[in-house]
């Protein structure tokens, strides 16, 4: 029978793990610091603790890191790495390192539910969510886990679809007695799943991103499914019961598809949807998909689009486009060719 | 219970250093904090601070949500029920309700498988054995109370002619479209793996005649297709254009679905897709 990890835990669970095996209550803190501080990858290497703490501990548990199986490096330096997860299962994670900043973009589920048209990890539908330990290895395990600047929650998966885990990850990463990053390194993305956003919004300080991708019901109902429950109106009116503060950023990403949503009607669109919210606007170049009835807009029509909402107050940025050549881009992430087909299909 | 004076908006949700407790701050920024005389709380007040955000929160739920009758729970097959309850509220044919067994648990959401203008207020699931929610709803009984969302949604389905695409439990709100009269000009497609699973099929058999379609993947009887709703949608003859094509389903149906209906030359804004999640 394989052993629960330890690593992923939160200080109350480790609490609660201590107890169970009669240990002292201080011992969590240890572990704690030894999982999150000094990165050790055996119970053994947690030396502070007593022989005896260290052999019960090893009967039920492990630290439970797993290593990404492989990794792939693009032209402009950014690595996809392969990590294994429980039942047999793969994720991507992408690293992004540039001048001043290392951004890890990993995953919060194997695949996804949402079923947005221009995403590949859609195309592979849900397999299932990751454990706060899943989630956490992908930092932990990554070769450059010492450089990294920040972390992004817009890998593969729906983070809100999956909400106790990212939250209790968020936790760890924040935590003084876990990695004790500032919040304001860490950016959640959601497309919007409204109970969920806003369980995020009270409980953890992390930036959050909204993916948009047009303002119009009609339109954003035929792009992505979840505006038949919680629409883009809705999103924002939960957005208004908050005050971010000063320093939580709230973003937009707005992926732009020739000829659906890159219009002067759209930029109206916009203004009028986000009006009174404080927020950037992230435009994002489409990376195509194979069989994908969408194509990118040009970069002159990116820069319009861009130019006109700034000049309306909101601030708008191109995003630049990183690790195409290896499908490791925006909306690229897929494990699709690892997963077994299913014959169970009732269609 | 007793609140403290801490104003009535605008949290900030912090997690303090020794983590027994959270602290809950109102109108007070991060940056506030620590230069104020916030840290100067004594442990009772922070306990009291995080009753005050636990009943707030369940405050919000409470008022999300309202309690209903059950009027009736019927077993369609060995694991999908039909549970009708009290209508508290109009809606429109295709929203969906959020449910929960109690009015501080998290709800989940079904759409609503019942005419507008039926007398009670119907949904259709699926027992998952491992879920939080469907197995002790499908013990309900009438009487028992549930707690329910005021309906919201906007898979209404409302260009015609159409062609309305589901699996399994998918169905539902169909179910509701066709019983308030809204399926003047539409196909109905249906797969499901077995021959019970197509609910409600004598009534939608009676109200769409030929224009109701059932695919079954492991049985057959003469009034299903058998085989892969997928393998009819590749390679019918009679597929249009420009109807709009409404699906709902499981995420990898919608996918698989929306795929084929693209590589056959249906525009992809013709696509509507409601996802069960």
């Amino acid at each position: 029978m394989s052993k629960e990890a330890l690593y992923g835990k939160t200080l109350s669970e480790l609490k609660t793990c201590v107890k169970d095996l009669g240990l002292p209550a201080f011992t969590s803190k240890q572990i704690a610091d030894w999982l999150y501080k000094k990165h050790v990858t055996t119970i053994d290497d947690m030396t502070n603790l007593s022989k005896k703490a260290r052999t019960e501990l090893n009967d039920k548990y492990e630290v439970g890191l797993m290593p990404p199986q492989s990794f792939q490096e693009s032209v402009d330096g950014t690595k996809k790495y392969l990590y294994q997860t429980s039942n047999n299962q793969f994720i991507e994670a992408a690293y992004l390192p540039e001048d001043n900043r290392n951004t890890l973009c990993i995953s919060s589920q194997v695949g996804c539910k949402m079923g947005c048209l221009f995403c590949m990890t859609a195309r592979q539908g849900f397999q299932k969510n990751l454990t706060s330990n899943e989630i956490l290895n992908q930092i932990a395990s990554l070769p450059e886990r010492d450089t990294l600047t920040n972390v992004v929650y817009m890998g593969m998966g729906e983070p809100m679809d999956n909400i106790e885990n990212v939250l209790k990850s968020l936790e760890i990463i924040t935590a003084e007695w876990g990695y004790a990053w500032s919040p304001r390194r860490i950016n959640v993305s959601t497309i919007g799943v409204v109970p969920a956003m806003r369980r995020f919004i009270e409980e953890s300080e992390a930036h959050l991103a909204i993916s948009l991708h047009s303002p119009f019901n009609d339109e954003r109902k035929q792009l992505m499914p979840i505006e038949n429950v919680y629409t883009a109106e809705k999103v924002i009116e939960a957005l208004r019961d908050y005050d971010f503060g000063r320093q939580r950023r709230i973003s937009f990403e707005y992926i732009m598809f020739k000829g659906v949503n890159d219009s002067p009607q759209h930029v109206k669109g916009l203004l009028q949807l986000l009006n009174g919210i404080k927020c950037r606007v992230n435009l994002i170049h489409f990376h195509p998909i194979p069989n994908s009835p969408l194509e990118g807009s040009d970069y002159k029509t990116m820069e319009f689009f861009r130019d006109k909402l700034s000049q309306k107050g909101i601030t708008t940025t191109i995003r630049k486009s990183r690790g195409e050549d290896i499908y490791a881009a925006c909306g690229l992430l897929s494990t699709k060719k690892l997963i077994k087909e299913n014959n169970e299909k009732d269609y | 219970m007793a609140v403290p004076d801490i104003g009535n908006s605008h949290f900030c949700f912090y997690n303090f250093e020794c983590q027994d407790f959270c602290l809950l701050f109102t109108r007070i920024t991060v940056e506030q904090m620590t230069n104020s005389t916030v840290f100067q709380f004594t442990k009772q007040n922070l306990a009291n601070i995080v009753s005050y955000k636990i009943e707030l929160m369940n405050q919000h739920k409470r008022k999300e949500l309202q309690a209903v009758k059950v009027i009736s729970n019927d077993l369609l097959t060995d694991d999908v029920h039909y549970i009708s309850v009290e209508k508290p509220f109009d809606f429109k044919a295709g929203q969906v309700v959020a449910i929960a067994m109690h009015a501080d648990d998290e709800p989940r959401l079904y759409s609503i498988a019942s005419g507008i203008n039926k007398q009670h207020l119907s949904i259709l699931f699926d027992v998952k054995p491992d879920g939080e929610l469907t197995p002790p709803l499908s013990l309900v009984q009438p009487n028992d109370t549930v707690y329910i969302s005021e309906p919201f949604g906007k898979f209404l389905c409302l260009e015609q002619p159409a062609t309305w695409i589901a699996t399994g439990t998918g169905i539902a709100p169909f179910i509701s479209l066709v019983e308030s009269a809204r399926a003047e000009n539409i196909h109905l497609l249906h797969g499901a793996r077995t021959l019970d699973k197509f609910f409600f099929q004598d009534y939608l058999e009676a109200q769409l005649g030929h224009n109701y379609l059932r695919f079954c993947t492991t049985e057959s009887n003469e009034k299903t297709i058998a085989g892969r709703l997928t393998s009819y949608l590749e390679n019918t003859e009679n597929l249009p254009t420009d109807n709009k094509y409404y699906l709902c389903g499981s995420s990898q149906m919608v996918i698989d679905v929306r795929e084929i209906l693209i590589a056959r030359g249906i525009a992809f804004d013709n696509i509507i897709a409601e996802i069960y999640f």
